[in-house]
């Protein structure tokens, strides 16, 4: 099992426990997290980013909310489901075309930060403002 | 607040700490005047306030190392000195006061020694995580690392309630953020209640859900600390909205055409002003930067009645 | 679960085979090591040291036959030939030891209040430490009473041990043979309890004095100030502690162990004139006559007061002792 590190932007305006309970998710997406895996403890959080308690037990209860994962007394929380999509695992044709996208685009001199914004770009022009009867696949919320 | 502590820790009961009408004159002055306010168990507390706010004074009270001139500070719901809380109170003073001939070791000895509860595993693990040897001499340590020590001291006794006066003071923001990781990890196994003080307010804010503002001896805002935050409003507007009642104002500022007002949200935000949730930044600044507005203590921050014996 | 070891088991320790102070008791053997451990090599010095001298003076003594022989002395067994020289030469040999260690011992005192009770509080009021301790849940009380009580006792004992060592090394030759009288400078303080008392007192007034100023060489300074002027202050009130006698005749025909403090003459009708008052005259005896037949006098307190005057100095000093160790406790009580 990979530790899970999670990393907070005091600075983004997202607030403490959202960002764990988004950095949870992505990991659920990317599959790093699988059904069964046990969370890390908030104390091993807390000790890592100093960030309070309480704000630990918020995101796991929004998670456990949201049907992702589970409390088992005692034994700690423990992954229900995985937001994993065969489609974005490593090897698939989509993440390999992008990975070789991302080289092209590298070698052609673009930088990180104009990858990320020419990435973000593309993204927003295909999912916002989408009309209805588009089969878009939902984000994996129950 | 419930499932992650283990049972019986300091997460039910009466309040970690209970102030009221607390004060303390020196030839000088009064420090502190007519403080009160609630601490409830298992709330990690930043204590802010200006230099000279009495932050210190209010520490050197609750840890008994100083007597109150008036008013009282109940730990635990005991008076202080009372023996039901032999043990049960940390403190680590602002300058981290080590004996500078001991070693590491034998300063943990003294802990060892001295308190009536005392987990040597853990005091070490502390000090080994700072990659600080046992046999070095506290004269041979930096600031950090003295840092270290006094909190493996306090973190040793197995407190309760632990009171730190400014232990992030002269610490690199790398060796803040590892010490502060510990005191919330300790925060996380045994549920203690830790009050911290600081004069810089951003460095505490991640870690703290409780706060107390104190300025010139006196408190001006206690309580937690989303409360506090949703507890005000800012409104940006200019001449032609409507005026706020002037009892729900903290500070009004005007630049050029553009009027910003902070207010209490106990009522509807008047017509014609933008309304936007300020940052605890800002809640903080104009408290401390008007005089006479009333103090805000959330309701579980408020010291509980009390007969005044003539 | 992390395991929590008590500091103490609640029944009582077992036997050690090794010295190992627990609770508090450690932190004062730990901060006095030193202290203890030269207090120590001290006692074990003179305890070496002094048998050896007093084994040299006996046998000397015994084999010169001048036991209780002074200089000048009327005991016509000391009348023998070889006896003044002997003594002499026993003086010449022994009495710089024995004044020497007394002397020596009289700035115990001193040291002590300068060296041991100067620094005991106000340190840790300058490096901050006192607020150390007290956070490690001890009592202020309990502080001030162990630290006071482990440097009063190695005070008690190691001034008790070097006092009684350099009597018991002193009395074969005692007043007569030595030279050394049990009133001389050198053995009135240092031979006897009042050596203990002014020992535990300057140790007292060191305590308060950094209690009070909270700075370890200001604290420092003002003991041996104060223990110089009580020490000085102790000696001139010394005579008077208890009754005295007043004894006529010539100062030097009273023996080596009279503790002559006053002299003049005395006239008929009980008028006092001072020692001096013939001194600058030509002619000394019609000097003498013309005073009406003043007589010589001497204020005196016999051997036998020796104990009694050590008794009244030693209370004096553990009851100011005493006063101090009060005031100390009760300026804790108001914990600022």
């Amino acid at each position: 099992m990979e530790v899970l590190e999670y990393r907070i932007d005091r600075r983004s305006g997202v607030a403490t426990y959202l960002q764990i309970v988004q950095q949870t998710e992505h990991a659920l997406r990317l599959g790093h997290l699988r059904p069964g895996d046990r969370l890390p403890t908030a104390k091993e959080v807390v000790a890592a980013t100093a960030v309070n308690p309480n704000t630990v037990l918020k995101a796991y209860r929004e998670l456990e909310r949201r049907g992702l994962v589970a409390p088992r007394p005692g034994l700690g929380t423990f992954v229900l489901r995985s937001l994993a999509r065969e489609e974005s695992a490593a090897g698939s044709p989509l993440r390999t075309e992008l990975a070789a996208w991302a080289a092209r685009a590298r070698a052609a001199g673009l930088g990180r930060a104009d990858v990320e914004a020419l990435v973000g770009s593309v993204v927003d022009e295909e999912f916002t403002g989408r009309p209805e009867g588009a089969a878009e696949a939902p984000e994996g919320n129950g | 607040m419930n499932g992650l502590y283990p049972a019986g820790t300091a997460q039910s009961g009466p309040a970690a700490l209970e102030v009221s009408g607390l004060g303390r004159r020196y030839r000088s002055g009064w420090a502190l005047k007519d403080c009160g306010f609630r601490l409830p168990a298992g709330r990690i507390c930043a204590l802010v306030g200006p230099n000279g706010a009495g932050k210190s004074t209010l520490m050197s009270l609750v840890a008994q190392l100083l007597a109150p001139t008036e008013g009282t500070a109940e730990v635990f719901g005991r008076p202080a000195g009372d023996p039901a809380n032999h043990g049960r109170v940390g403190f680590v003073a602002q300058d981290k006061p080590l004996y500078p001939g001991f070693s590491v070791a034998e300063t943990l000895r003294l802990g060892r020694e001295l308190n009536p509860r005392w987990d040597q595993a853990k005091a070490e693990l502390v000090v080994a995580q700072g990659g600080i040897r046992p046999t070095a001499r506290i004269d041979t340590l930096s600031g950090g690392q003295r840092t270290r020590v006094s909190l493996a001291l306090a973190l040793g006794a197995l407190p309760d309630l632990l009171v730190l006066d400014e232990p992030m003071s002269d610490l690199d923001p790398l060796a803040r953020h590892q010490l502060m990781g510990l005191l919330m990890a300790e925060a996380a196994e045994r549920g203690i209640t830790v009050l911290i003080s600081s004069h810089v307010i951003a460095e505490l804010a991640e870690s703290c859900d409780y706060l107390v503002l104190l300025s010139g001896g006196g408190v001006l805002l206690a309580g937690d600390i989303d409360e506090l935050v949703a507890g005000h409003q800012l409104l940006i507007g200019d001449d032609g909205a409507e005026a706020p009642e002037p009892g729900r104002v903290v500070e009004i500022s005007r630049t050029g055409r553009r009027i910003t007002a902070l207010i209490r949200s106990d009522g509807p935000a008047p017509e014609g002003w933008e309304v936007a949730e300020p940052t605890l930044e800002e809640v903080l600044l104009a408290h401390l930067r008007t005089p006479g507005v009333p103090a805000l203590l959330t309701a579980e921050a408020r010291p509980a009645e009390r007969t005044v014996a003539a | 679960m992390t395991t929590v070891d008590t500091a103490r088991p609640a029944a009582g320790p077992t036997a050690r085979r090794r010295f190992a102070p627990t609770g508090i008791w450690w932190l004062m053997w730990r901060q006095q090591r030193l202290l203890i451990l030269i207090a120590l090599a001290a006692v074990v010095t003179a305890a070496v040291v002094f048998p050896i001298l007093r084994a040299a003076m006996t046998g000397y003594i015994d084999s010169h036959h001048i036991a209780g022989c002074a200089a000048i002395s009327l005991d016509p067994a000391c009348q023998s030939d070889g006896v003044q020289r002997a003594v002499d030469d026993f003086r010449g040999r022994y009495a710089p030891i024995l004044q020497g260690v007394g002397y020596l011992l009289l700035m115990l005192p001193a040291a002590a209040g300068v060296m041991v009770g100067g620094p005991l509080f106000s340190r840790e009021y300058e490096q901050g430490t006192w607020r150390l301790v007290l956070g490690q849940s001890v009592s202020r009380t309990r502080w001030l009473a162990a630290k006071l009580a482990t440097v009063g006792a190695v005070a008690l004992l190691g001034s008790a041990a070097l006092m009684g060592l350099y009597r018991w090394m002193w009395l074969p030759s005692a007043d007569f043979v030595s030279g050394v009288a049990w009133c001389s400078s050198a053995f009135i303080v240092s031979g006897g309890p009042v050596l203990v008392a002014t020992t535990l007192l300057a140790l007292a007034v060191g305590a308060t004095a950094g209690s009070v100023t909270r700075r370890v060489v200001p604290a420092m300074g003002i003991t041996f100030g104060v223990v110089v002027l009580l020490q000085i202050a102790l000696a001139s009130v010394r005579p008077y502690l208890v009754p005295w006698q007043t004894r006529f005749g010539s100062r030097s025909e009273l023996p080596n162990d009279v503790w002559s403090f006053g002299q003049g003459f005395l006239t008929p009708d009980g008028k006092r004139l001072p020692y001096d008052v013939c001194v600058d005259s030509d002619r000394y005896t019609s000097c003498l006559a013309g005073t009406d037949g003043a007589r010589e006098y001497a204020e005196v307190h016999s051997a036998a007061d020796y104990w009694p005057l050590q008794g009244v100095e030693s209370a004096l000093c553990l009851v100011l002792t005493a006063a101090l160790v009060v005031l100390l406790f009760r300026r804790d009580r108001r914990a600022d």
